[in-house]
């Protein structure tokens, strides 16, 4: 072993002997967060979304959820609060109207579903 | 039991359907461009993280005028390495000395060099983190297994949507660059560890 592989086995370690700290965290532990995550930096980048209208919801839900109960896995609950922030947002600010998340919901199913009744073996 | 296989389809779980409403809609109005996302998150997972940061911090260590630049104007000596990320937020350089040990949270959310840095870990995200660093920032540190002798002046800094921090650990021994940048760790940009 080099003393250099040493020397960042070291750190690893270090780091991996606090609990919830992992040196080689991955970036998002579910493709959703990944979506979520670009949905934002792509609406900031072209302008449909101010920045600070989306910081301010997203700081808001995180000390909302820690202040309701402890929290579990961070990593979810943090994506999880960026996910309504972002909805709180687009709402806010008009880009969604009332009802057509819950819409695209209910058409994202009966498509789902229609797939599976053609697929599934009589 | 034909219908075992859908009990885990990813698409039932609330947060992934969501999202995947969100996405469609947005696309349908015009307002993102599906190959945008995709850019993004192509950019995010491969091409920016703590190898950029390591690599600002060596020519630091290694080039006078670009240290001195790098601490006057973070954005600008961090952009002409090439990382200028999406969002245009500024990064002010902070200088790790023999009295001075710089550490950074976001006390509000989760505030982050993402160019230099890649995204936050979990930890750094956490509440406990995020509460205590600046209470305690000594035995935050500690935790870490980073423990700072007593005369030492510990500077917490809050990252905003507007600021981020990015520190410039003391530099170990060595000469050669890419070596130099090979001990930088992320957790060393942040404070949270010495070198």
């Amino acid at each position: 072993m080099t003393p250099l592989k040493a020397h960042r086995d070291t750190m690893s370690d270090m780091a991996a002997s606090i609990p919830g700290v992992c040196a080689d965290d991955p970036l998002f532990r579910a493709p959703w967060q990944a979506r979520i995550f670009a949905l934002i930096v792509a609406s900031v980048k072209t302008g449909h979304i101010p920045r600070g209208d989306f910081q301010s919801r997203l700081a808001l839900r995180i000390t909302q959820m820690e202040q309701a109960a402890p929290v579990g896995d961070t990593e979810d609950a943090y994506f999880d609060c960026w996910l309504a922030a972002t909805e709180a947002t687009l709402l806010d600010i008009g880009l969604i109207a009332d009802g057509e998340i819950a819409a695209q919901i209910e058409a994202i199913r009966e498509t789902i579903a229609h797939i599976r009744a053609t697929q599934t073996p009589t | 039991m034909p219908h075992d296989h859908h009990d885990h389809d990813p698409l039932e779980e609330g947060a992934a359907l969501r999202v995947r409403a969100l996405e469609e809609l947005m696309i349908a109005k015009g307002l993102v461009d599906p190959a945008a996302l995709d850019a993004i998150v192509e950019y995010y997972e491969r091409e920016t993280g703590p190898r950029n940061g390591a690599a600002v911090v060596a020519r630091a260590w290694t080039d006078p005028d670009y240290r001195a630049w790098l601490l006057r104007d973070g954005s600008a000596a961090i952009a002409d390495m090439g990382f200028s990320g999406f969002q245009g937020e500024h990064i002010r350089v902070l200088e790790n000395t023999g009295t001075v040990h710089n550490v950074v949270t976001c006390t509000l959310c989760s505030c982050y060099p993402w160019p230099v840095l890649g995204l936050p870990p979990t930890w750094y995200k956490s509440a406990a983190y995020r509460a205590r660093v600046v209470r305690e920032p000594r035995a935050v540190l500690a935790e870490f297994g980073l423990v700072l002798p007593a005369d030492t002046d510990v500077r917490v800094w809050d990252s905003t949507a507007e600021i981020r921090y990015l520190v410039l650990p003391i530099r170990p021994e060595g000469t050669d660059v890419d070596a130099l940048a090979a001990m930088v760790t992320r957790n060393g940009m942040i404070g949270t560890a010495a070198l």
